[in-house]
């Protein structure tokens, strides 16, 4: 499995095989000029818990990296699978299969569509809950020479 | 036949990043790296798709029939801000490794100029429902092309040896540029 760096950071807390990470500001927010107002900056810290094979201790700098493509699965549950409900749900009404009664055909559409993106959801959330039983199971930290 | 031809125009011959110079904070921001631009390019996709619907709606049923179409500029960006702040919540409670990778990007979608261009071009041209929900996903899949595109170069250039001074943000702007130039070729292969 190939392992990238995602971001830097310092170990704030050791737990048996785990390293609870403080991560550095991100490279997006670097030149933002709305930096200062925006929540994940200004309202504290992003931090992630992460397996420790080099017994990284707190106070260290350490590579956080993901084992394999985490974030990207993660993303395709999380947004893709709802999506695809919506969509799903629009085209049931939208192809006739089935009919809402009462209301604009555009507002039956969009109703089907949200029970959709529900379902999506629920599934989402099911799939992201059995991937994420295990902490430390999607990132390892590695430590800054 | 219209709706692919809309979804085309809207993912590769109109694209909202390279044609139109729409969402260009997160194109700079998020594309070091591929996998990172695919995830913001997925949720760019979302919140455009959703916000493409939802507008429509308020739009079509609220505004115009009340006659207060001169609201559409606050209504659409409440929807937007709104929009990511559920969908902030919803990542924090459900998916926590994605909050903290991906949650330091969500603010930028909902400054994402492309969404507010996407519903204020959606009123412009007016689209139907179907229209703009299948021009929300074709401007969120050109996003993300974009994004990836974008990611795939300058993963490439971190191993090449670019001069001291194009360094960083000049040669990511030399790339945009460039990039750019390459979809103009695309330019009225299909009319909007």
């Amino acid at each position: 499995m190939n392992a990238s760096g995602i971001d830097q950071g310092v170990v704030t807390k050791v737990e048996g095989h785990l390293a609870y990470v403080e991560l550095e500001s991100g490279d997006a927010c670097e030149s933002c000029g709305a930096r200062n107002l925006c929540v994940p900056l200004s309202g504290g810290t992003r931090s992630i818990v992460a397996a420790n094979p080099e017994n990284a201790r707190v106070g260290d700098r350490v590579t956080v990296e993901e084992q394999g493509q985490p974030v990207l699965t993660l993303s395709a549950l999380q947004y893709g699978l709802p999506l695809l409900g919506f969509f799903i749900g629009i085209l049931f009404v939208y192809g006739g299969l089935i009919r809402i009664p009462f209301l604009a055909p555009e507002l039956g559409m969009f109703l089907s569509g949200l029970i959709g993106l529900g379902g999506g959801g629920v599934l989402a959330w099911w799939g992201i809950k059995r991937l994420s039983r295990r902490p430390g199971r999607f990132f390892t930290v590695r430590l800054l020479r | 036949m219209k709706l692919m031809l809309l979804f085309l125009s809207a993912a590769i011959v109109n694209n909202f990043v390279l044609s139109y110079f729409l969402g260009i904070c997160p194109f700079v921001g998020v594309s070091k790296r591929v996998s990172s631009a695919l995830s913001m390019g997925l949720a760019v996709t979302f919140v455009m798709t959703i916000s493409a619907t939802v507008t429509w709606l308020i739009y079509n049923l609220i505004l115009v029939p009340y006659n207060v179409e001169i609201l559409e500029y606050v209504a659409f960006i409440l929807v937007i801000a709104s929009l990511v702040q559920l969908v902030e919540m919803f990542i924090r409670k459900v998916s926590k490794p994605l909050y903290d990778t991906m949650g330091i990007y969500l603010p930028l979608i909902t400054t994402n100029c492309a969404i507010l261009g996407l519903a204020l071009f959606a009123v412009l041209r007016e689209y139907s429902f179907i229209e703009s929900l299948v021009f929300g996903i074709g401007a969120g899949v050109g996003f993300t092309l974009a994004l990836v595109i974008m990611a795939g170069i300058r993963e490439e250039l971190e191993l090449s040896p670019v001069p001291k001074h194009f360094q960083g943000a000049g040669i990511t702007m030399i790339v945009a540029g460039s990039l750019a130039l390459a979809f103009m070729g695309f330019a009225g292969l299909i009319a909007n």
